[in-house]
C-alpha cells in the first residue's frame, strides 16, 4: 500500500508548526524522517496518523483521501506506534497487544482462533511472549516499546508510522526492531533520530527543519557532511561501511 | 486462560449468588427481626401469589405481620438498595474510565452538589410544589441534569482541546458554586425540620423507599446499565488514551460524550430517589478490579454485583444500629467502606491507576 502526503500543513493553536511537507512511501518501502528536536516530525506523523487534524493538504492510502475514511477504516490499513503512552490503569502484556484487533471486531464479538494466532505471532517475533502475564506499568521502557510494536503488528495493517521506535531500547533491540520492520514487508514511515540507524535500514529520507522539508534522498545522497551541517549544526564524517553502508561520525560545531 | 476465565465465571456465580443471598438475609433485619426462614417463606407465597396472578387465576395476597413488613416495607428497600448500589458502581466505573482517572467517581460532573441543591429548593423553598410528594426527587434530578450539563459545556468549549482535566475541574468548581448555594438556603431558612431533612438527604437514607419508586431507577439500570455492559471494548481502548484510541479506529471524544450524558442520568435517578450516597461508585470499581484487571468485560458485571451487595449491607446496618432512629447511609458507606477499602489496599497489589 502506498502512502502520500501532499502539500500537509498543521496548526497548533494558530500557530503553523508543520507547512507545505509532501512525501511519498511506495509500497513495502521504508522511509525515513530525521531532523532536529521541534523540526515537526512529531506533528506531521500525529496529523497523518489522524490524532491531528490538517488545516490544508491531504494524506492518501493508495489515491484515496484518508480524511474520506471513517478511523474504523483507516485502523484497518494503517498501524502507528507513537511516543508517549500513558496509562492510568493497567493491562496485562497479552490484553495490550490483543487490543490491536480492536479495529476489525464488532462490539459483542469475542477474539477468535484467529486473532489468538495473530497476538501470538506478534508476541513472538517482539520477544515478549514471556511477559505475557505480565502488567504493562511493571515492564521497563524498552519492554513497553516492544509491547506497543507488538501491538501495532497484530493490527495486521499494510501501513506502519513509527514515531521515534529505538527510544528507550539498547542496541541489540534497536537492530532487532529495525531488522523487524524491514522484514515485515509493509509500508512504513518512521521518525528516527538515530542517523545511523536511519542510514542502515530506510530505503529514503526525509528531512524536516523549522515544519518544511529540507531535502531527500537515499541516505548515502542526503546525509553528506554540508547538509547535516545546516540541518543540524554539526560538523560530520561520513564514511563507507564494510556492508557498503554509511557511517557517520558528529563533532560539535568549530571543534 | 482457559483456567481464568473458569475462575472468572466462578467469581461472578459466587457474587451473584451472595447477592440473592444478602436479599433474602438482609430483610430480616430491622426494628422487628425475622429469621430467615419466615422470610423466605414470605417471599415464597408472594412470588406465587404473583406467579397465579400473571396466569390469571385469582389468588389472595398472603396476609399476616410477617408478609407485610416482608413484603411491603423491606422488600422495597432491599430491591432499591441493589439497584442504587448497582447504578452507582456502573456509574463509577465509567467515569473512570472516560476520565482515565482513579480518583473519578460518578458524582465527578457536579451531580451530588447540583442534586443536593435542588432538593434543598425543594425541601426549603418549597419550589417544585407542582409535584406533590416528587417535588424533591424532581428537584433532585434536574438539579443533577442542570449541574452537568453545565460542567459538559464549560468542559467542551472555551479555548484549546478539551481535556479530562479540564472536566474535572470544571466538576469541582460546579461543585462549589452549587455547595455554596445549598448553604446559602440553609443559612437563610427558618426552617428547622426542613434543614434536617436536607441534611439527611445530603447523606442519602433508602428509610422511604417504596414500591411505585422502584420502576424509574430499575428502567434506568437495565437502560443504561445493559449498555454499558455491551461498551466493554471502547472503554478498554479509552483507557488507553485519546491518542491511542484513534490509532486503534474509535472516536472516543464522539463516545465519551455519549458515556457521560447516560450516566449523568443513570446517577441523576439513583440520586434524586435515595439522596447522595457516597463512596460507591468510587471504590466499587476498584475493589473489583483487584480481583478480576481492568478489562472491562470482567470488571463490569462484577462491579453491577457487588455495588448491589455493599449497598444491602449498608443499608441493613443504617436501620438497626440504633434503636427507633436511622442513621443515614452515606454514614454507613464511610464507616463500613473506608477501613476495607484501605484494608485491601494495604493487602492486595493493585496500582490504582498510579504508576
Amino acid at each position: 500500500m502506498e502512502l502520500c502526503v501532499q502539500d500537509l500543513a498543521v496548526s497548533i493553536r494558530n500557530t503553523p508548526i508543520v507547512q507545505g511537507v509532501s512525501l511519498h512511501a511506495g509500497s513495502q518501502e521504508v522511509i525515513g524522517i530525521i531532523g532536529p528536536n521541534g523540526s515537526g516530525k512529531s506533528t506531521l506523523l500525529k496529523a497523518v496518523y489522524r490524532v491531528l487534524k490538517p488545516s490544508g493538504g491531504a494524506v492518501l492510502l493508495d489515491g484515496k483521501a484518508l480524511s474520506s475514511m471513517s478511523l474504523r477504516e483507516s485502523a484497518q490499513s494503517l498501524g502507528v506506534m507513537a511516543q508517549t503512552n500513558e496509562f492510568s490503569f493497567d493491562f496485562s502484556v497479552e490484553k495490550m497487544v490483543r487490543m490491536g484487533r480492536t479495529p476489525y471486531k464488532g462490539l459483542l464479538e469475542r477474539d477468535n482462533a484467529e486473532d489468538d494466532r495473530l497476538v501470538a505471532e506478534a508476541m513472538e517475533r517482539t520477544g515478549i511472549t514471556a511477559l505475557r502475564e505480565r502488567s504493562f506499568s511493571t515492564l521497563s521502557g524498552g519492554e513497553k516499546q516492544r509491547v506497543l510494536i507488538a501491538r501495532a503488528l497484530a493490527q495486521q495493517t499494510e501501513v506502519l508510522i513509527l514515531d521515534e521506535p529505538t527510544n528507550h531500547l539498547d542496541i541489540q533491540y534497536q537492530l532487532q526492531l529495525m531488522e523487524l520492520v524491514k522484514s515485515c514487508g509493509r509500508t512504513v514511515v518512521a521518525a528516527i533520530h538515530d542517523l545511523n540507524l536511519a542510514a542502515a535500514y530506510c530505503d529514503r529520507l526525509y528531512a524536516m527543519k523549522g515544519g518544511r522539508i529540507a531535502g531527500s534522498g537515499t541516505p548515502r545522497e542526503l546525509l553528506t557532511p554540508s547538509f547535516l551541517r545546516e540541518l543540524y549544526q554539526v560538523e560530520a564524517e561520513v564514511s563507507d561501511g564494510a556492508d557498503g553502508g554509511i557511517r557517520i561520525f558528529f563533532r560539535a560545531a568549530g571543534k | 486462560m482457559k483456567k481464568n476465565r473458569l475462575s472468572y465465571g466462578l467469581f461472578l456465580a459466587l457474587l451473584a449468588a451472595a447477592l440473592l443471598a444478602s436479599l433474602v438475609l438482609s430483610m430480616g433485619f430491622g426494628a422487628v427481626s425475622l429469621p430467615a426462614g419466615e422470610v423466605a417463606a414470605a417471599v415464597r407465597d408472594w412470588l406465587i401469589y404473583l406467579w397465579d396472578r400473571l396466569l390469571g387465576h385469582s389468588a389472595q395476597l398472603p396476609g399476616g405481620a410477617t408478609a407485610t413488613i416482608v413484603i411491603s416495607i423491606r422488600l422495597p428497600r432491599v430491591l432499591m438498595a441493589a439497584l442504587v448500589g448497582a447504578g452507582l458502581a456502573i456509574s463509577g466505573v465509567v467515569m473512570q474510565a472516560i476520565v482515565r482517572n482513579p480518583l473519578a467517581n460518578p458524582y465527578v460532573l457536579g451531580i451530588s452538589s447540583g442534586a443536593t441543591l435542588g432538593a434543598s429548593a425543594a425541601i426549603l423553598a418549597g419550589a417544585f410544589r407542582l409535584f406533590g410528594n416528587y417535588g424533591t426527587a424532581f428537584g433532585a434530578f434536574l438539579g443533577a441534569l442542570a449541574a452537568s450539563a453545565f460542567v459538559f459545556t464549560v468542559a467542551f468549549s472555551g479555548k484549546g482541546s478539551s481535556s479530562t482535566v479540564k472536566l474535572l475541574l470544571a466538576g469541582m468548581a460546579v461543585n462549589a458554586i452549587c455547595t455554596s448555594f445549598t448553604n446559602f438556603l440553609i443559612y437563610t431558612a427558618e426552617d428547622a425540620d426542613g434543614i434536617r431533612s436536607v441534611n439527611f438527604w445530603t447523606q442519602g437514607s433508602l428509610a422511604s423507599t417504596t414500591w411505585d419508586m422502584l420502576p424509574l431507577p430499575f428502567a434506568g439500570l437495565l437502560l443504561v446499565g445493559g449498555f454499558f455492559l455491551t461498551q466493554f471494548r471502547p472503554l478498554d481502548v479509552m483507557l488507553l488514551g485519546q491518542d491511542s484510541a484513534v490509532t486503534l479506529g474509535m472516536d472516543v471524544v464522539r463516545l465519551r460524550k455519549l458515556y457521560m450524558i447516560l450516566s449523568a442520568c443513570l446517577t441523576g435517578i439513583m440520586v434524586s430517589m435515595v439522596g447522595t450516597i457516597g463512596f460507591v461508585g468510587l471504590i466499587i470499581p476498584h475493589v473489583i478490579r483487584m480481583f478480576t484487571g481492568s478489562e472491562h468485560r470482567r470488571l463490569m458485571p462484577a462491579a453491577v454485583l457487588a455495588g448491589g451487595i455493599f449497598l444491602v449491607w449498608c443499608d441493613v446496618f443504617a436501620r438497626i444500629y440504633l434503636t427507633n432512629v436511622e442513621l443515614p447511609i452515606g454514614v454507613v458507606t464511610g464507616i463500613i467502606g473506608g477501613p476495607f477499602f484501605i484494608y485491601l489496599m494495604l493487602t492486595k497489589q493493585y496500582g490504582f491507576g498510579g504508576e
